[in-house]
């Protein structure tokens, strides 16, 4: 049996659609990168690292700008028709979500001034735990968006509860410390802040996966 | 004392407005650099094969093109679209002086091919219609085999007859043929189904060695998929030719080429990048065509 080609069209827009997802790699590579760099400052209270993660958001904003252009020139040049439009639709829909979550990692990494780390460095352990996890959420679904998997809504919704239930503990211990030691109130909002960016990675990720479930299967689910 | 007090004049918004302000300026800068922007650069650094300079012309007093001027980009795929009757089929068949053969035709301008003017009196037309090879709106094998029709044109021009069943296995393959017809040879070519037989129009106009290749309507008589098989074949056969298309296929041209020329009423409106043209047009007319708004 022949082996399933992963789009249609002409050789033209193959090239097209491998342009799309170099991109998205690209795409996913930095954001990925940018979440472990916002969580290092984070954690060591590294100002320099801030300033990395504002550079590649420039890069990661260039490379949305390119994936923009592929996307209108596969439409307008190429008139792709059902899972190959439905994957370039929601590609412009995920860009969106991995141009948020570079954000969001700027906004961790920016949290690092507000810091001061010596005071509570297992509060700052736990926030690494919880960026791990959206972390790791949001490379498995630009990965399975790429290839065009459809993954478990079950699983996922299971992910997303788990980094949400790690999200409430870590906020209740934040306002512990704050009630405790109202001086570290400033600090604490941060770090509040910071878990809520890193948990809206996770969420980015979650709509990331319903679109690769929609392309796949050209069902719209949730992931509650 | 946190890190936060003594940063006390840090505010976030005004860090992030400030950084959006630089990265806008930043892409706007960046914006130059990009061929969907900036396309004169791209068309400057482009070699011409063909150049067309100031070409009129004329069926007796009705003037079909008017002051005609673009280039013809070597290895690449260039289209030409307007509504019927806007000079785009005499414009291509003016490429190879297939309109010599009508009496009542004139024309004014020059047409250059590798920088030598193709309308000079000293011209072998016979020579230029093999650089410059044509493929027809509806396919038209000769009525004999597939062989034959391969070996028709070497074998005119005096190739032996080793060299030439050489020739018809290279064009059949680079017609992407090969492998649907070598069992099979000596068939009529008549009995190829038309998207075949199409392909076997372009290994023939292959077998003479052009350089360039002009298409006139080649898939308007022919199924979806084999439309799709002559346009990957147009693609693989810019690597080693210049091609040229005529098609009122508007989604044809975007697919398939690299520039796009917009003719109207005899006049080139438009000439650019398929990319500029299909995306974001300068001219209004082009705009107004491309969407459906006339022809």
């Amino acid at each position: 049996m022949a082996k399933e080609q992963p789009y249609g069209g002409t050789i033209r827009f193959k090239e097209i659609m491998d342009t799309l997802n170099a991109h998205l790699d690209n795409l996913s590579t930095f954001v990925v990168k940018m979440i472990q760099d916002g969580i290092t400052a984070l954690a060591n209270d590294d100002e320099k690292l801030f300033n990395v993660t504002k550079i590649d958001l420039e890069k990661v904003h260039k490379i949305c700008y390119l994936l923009e252009d592929t996307i209108s020139s596969s439409i307008a040049l190429h008139q792709p028709f059902a899972r190959d439009l439905r994957f370039i639709l929601s590609t412009l829909k995920i860009s969106n979500e991995i141009h948020r979550s570079a954000h969001d990692a700027v906004h961790i990494a920016h949290s690092s001034s507000f810091i001061d780390q010596k005071l509570h460095s297992e509060i700052v352990g736990k926030i690494a735990q919880l960026a791990d996890k959206a972390s790791s959420m949001f490379k498995d679904a630009v990965e399975a968006f790429r290839k065009r998997k459809a993954l478990d809504v079950n699983t996922w919704t299971l992910l997303d509860n788990n980094v949400d239930n790690l999200h409430s503990e870590i906020i209740e211990e934040i306002v512990k410390i704050m009630i405790n030691d109202p001086a570290w109130a400033r600090a604490g909002t941060s770090l509040i802040l910071a878990t809520r960016y890193i948990e809206r990675i996770a969420d980015h990720a979650c709509n990331i996966v319903e679109e690769s479930i929609y392309v796949v299967t050209s069902k719209r689910v949730k992931i509650e | 004392m946190t890190k936060g007090e003594k940063q006390s004049t840090v505010n976030i918004e005004e860090t992030f407005e400030d950084e959006k302000a630089a990265i806008a300026l930043k892409i706007a800068a960046d914006l130059t650099d990009n061929p969907s922007v900036v396309d004169e650069e791209l068309l400057l650094s482009q070699e011409i094969k063909m150049e067309v300079i100031e070409l009129s012309h004329w069926y007796g007093d009705h003037r079909v093109l008017a002051g005609i001027s673009m280039p013809i980009f070597k290895n690449k795929v260039t289209a030409i679209i307007g509504p019927s009757g806007c000079g785009k089929s005499t414009f291509l068949r003016d490429l190879n002086r297939m309109n010599d053969l009508v009496p009542i035709s004139k024309i004014s301008g020059k047409i250059l091919l590798d920088s030598k003017n193709i309308y000079e009196p000293n011209i072998d037309v016979v020579q230029l219609r093999t650089r410059v090879g044509m493929v027809f709106q509806k396919p038209n094998p000769f009525p004999m085999s597939i062989e034959d029709n391969i070996a028709y044109g070497p074998y005119i021009h005096g190739v032996k007859r080793d060299e030439i069943l050489k020739i018809v296995e290279s064009s059949l393959k680079k017609a992407a043929l090969w492998d649907e017809v070598v069992n099979r040879l000596k068939n009529s070519a008549l009995s190829l189904s038309g998207g075949q037989q199409q392909r076997l129009c372009i290994a023939r106009a292959l077998s003479v060695e052009p350089e360039v290749i002009l298409f006139d309507e080649p898939c308007s008589a022919l199924d979806p998929y084999a439309t799709a098989k002559i346009e990957d074949l147009i693609t693989k056969l810019k690597q080693e030719y210049t091609v040229v298309i005529v098609t009122h296929n508007m989604q044809q041209a975007a697919r398939v080429s690299d520039y796009t020329a917009f003719f109207n009423l005899g006049e080139l409106i438009e000439f650019n990048t398929t990319k500029k043209i299909f995306q974001a047009p300068e001219r209004k007319m082009t705009e107004e065509y491309i969407s459906g708004r006339f022809g």
